[in-house]
């Protein structure tokens, strides 16, 4: 059916490109009419006029890859024009510009400090499972990353320093470290997705937990049940983004499955901005989760997080837990067996 | 210096496919490859065209700016060439190029598509002149030679033209004349950004 | 610390097998152009 599809397009631009006569008027849309072939010279200018709304002109091949019945695609230098510059400057912006943000914030309002100190009592956070999937999509997070920018900047940025051969042996690398890499991260968002979907709904305590600064912005403790508001925006982002970039990224790496060039073209600039607004998100992420926040790595890190934090942090969460298991112990029912 | 160029007289061309065989036998192309194709517009009806297209060796090569490892180059007479040492095969230049000359030699299922082939104008490659790595790679080295593309020399009703710019649009120009009409110069104002105006 | 090593080899245990599926699926041209009207 889209071979159809695709068969009548290349005949009614085919047609448009046959009626071209000595007409002044930009030629507007498909108007299938009889052509003379005797008729004055087809200027070539009324043809790309034709093309301009991002036509094509094709017809018939003989071989049997159908793609190159494609004659002429103008639209492939928009295409080029949007990766050289345009995915550069959104990726720049967005990388540096949270980058910078970041260490403005650090230097003006400093770590979340733990006010009331350490009790030294612990509470189960998050158990080994959410943590292994936790850490398998960060990695391949962290690596997906770096080489997705890699295409988009390693030619300005690196090859410079390193020179074209050593350059290109790496990009080879990287390449199918994306590639293969995108396998157990894709498995990581959909765990991701399923394991904490119920703690992430948005509900009223986020909404005040966000006018009241997310204790980030000023020095209050509005609570929040497991998941803050600004932890389920980061969930969002990552399951849509994650999406995302997942469909995208194997449209891109089975070509011409689905779509035809326009669609490998639109994959490409779907997965090349969100890949640069999902990295600059996480390095927020990563921020809170590490210097941002003192207490907070650990929860991740190994599994538990102090009592007075998660007091401060995550009031709500403490009273569940507290009813749940009873004030003494500090391990989350129906797990009887420590967290590692 | 000459600017080389291709042209395609869509008015002479039958189809006869002659310089699609030329260039896979001459240099080889591996199965699956078509470094040069011909698309018939309009099949079986009045103003049907036929245009053999292959690499349009642009002034500003799209392919050139959107490689990440930067592995095309320019030749001093405007050719396009690539090195397949340096070629990752990410895809990115058949995307961009307006007439699809990019070719992979790897397709199905998780196209990892193996280094980009393309038409050469029989210029081969970065590799010595005639050197047998180079033919491995890219195919035979003509111009070096001090001979025209094999396409064009083998188009049996010469509506293929490869060479100079200049002498082709000169010879274009005096059909048009001659005739009293043309189809214009398939690819050419999107290739070489000028007009043969006729 | 064991959930963190734990991920990274099962990241690239994943990653291994899907190399290995995908290459032993994959076609050369000649095999993936032909029709039955044409044998390349």
């Amino acid at each position: 059916m889209a071979r159809l599809l695709a068969q009548a397009r290349f005949i009614i631009g085919a047609f448009v490109v046959a009626l071209i006569l000595a007409v002044a008027a930009p030629v507007s849309a498909q108007q299938p009419s009889h052509v003379s072939p005797n008729a004055a010279a087809v200027k070539e200018q009324q043809l790309l006029n034709a093309l301009s709304p991002g036509g094509s002109v094709g017809g018939r091949v003989s071989i049997p890859d159908q793609k190159s019945g494609n004659l002429i695609h103008p639209a492939g230098r928009d295409w080029t024009r949007f990766h050289e510059v345009t995915l550069r400057w959104i990726g720049a912006i967005s990388v540096l510009g949270m980058l910078i943000v970041l260490v403005a914030f650090y230097l003006i309002r400093g770590q979340v400090k733990l006010e009331s100190g350490f009790s030294g009592r612990r509470i189960v956070r998050f158990n080994a499972f959410e943590r292994f999937v936790h850490w398998m999509t960060a990695t391949c997070f962290i690596i997906l990353a770096i080489s997705g920018l890699n295409i988009t900047f390693g030619k300005p940025l690196l090859m410079p320093l390193i020179g074209e051969p050593a350059f290109a042996g790496w990009s080879q690398w990287a390449k199918y470290a994306h590639n293969y890499l995108s396998f157990p991260f894709a498995i990581g968002v959909v765990l991701i997705f399923l394991m904490w979907i119920a703690g992430n709904i948005p509900n009223k305590v986020d909404v005040e937990w966000l006018k009241r600064g997310g204790g980030i912005v000023g020095h209050d403790h509005p609570p929040a049940y497991r998941f803050n508001g600004g932890q389920k925006m980061i969930y969002w982002i990552v399951v849509i983004g994650g999406a995302a970039v997942a469909i995208s990224g194997y449209l891109l790496m089975f070509p011409f499955y689905v779509t035809g060039i326009e669609g490998q073209q639109l994959a490409q600039v779907v997965h090349g901005v969100i890949g640069a607004l999902f990295v600059a998100a996480m390095l927020g992420h990563i921020y809170i989760g590490t210097i941002g926040m003192e207490g907070a790595f650990e929860a991740m890190g190994e599994g538990t997080v102090d009592v007075n934090w998660a007091k401060e942090h995550h009031a709500l969460w403490l009273e569940q837990e507290m009813a749940r298991t009873g004030p003494n112990e500090s391990q989350r029912q129906p797990m009887a067996t420590p967290a590692e | 210096m000459a600017r080389m160029k291709f042209l395609c007289d869509a008015d002479r061309c039958i189809e006869c496919n002659a310089c699609v065989t030329a260039c896979k036998n001459e240099h080889e192309v591996p199965w699956g490859i078509n470094r040069r194709r011909v698309v018939t517009i309009n099949d079986g009806k009045p103003g049907e065209r036929s245009i053999s297209m292959a690499c349009m060796h642009c002034t500003d090569a799209p392919c050139a700016a959107v490689c990440p490892v930067n592995c095309f180059y320019t030749t001093a007479d405007a050719v396009v060439l690539h090195s397949k040492d340096l070629c990752i095969g990410c895809g990115y230049c058949f995307y961009a190029c307006p007439f699809g000359a990019p070719q992979y030699p790897r397709v199905g299922n998780f196209g990892s598509r193996g280094k980009m082939d393309k038409c050469t104008f029989c210029a081969g490659g970065p590799e010595a002149d005639g050197s047998h790595e180079e033919f491995e790679k890219y195919g035979t080295n003509r111009l070096a030679a001090g001979k025209l593309p094999l396409c064009a020399e083998m188009c049996s009703t010469k509506s293929l033209l490869a060479g100079d710019g200049d002498i082709i649009a000169q010879i274009y120009k005096e059909r048009v004349t001659k005739r009293g009409y043309g189809s214009g110069a398939w690819g050419w104002q999107t290739a070489y950004r000028e007009t043969i105006a006729t | 610390m064991k959930s963190f090593v734990l991920a990274c080899v099962a990241a690239v245990a994943i990653a291994a097998v899907a190399g290995v599926v995908l290459n032993s699926a994959q076609k050369p041209a000649d095999q993936a152009f032909s029709t039955t009207g044409v044998r390349l």
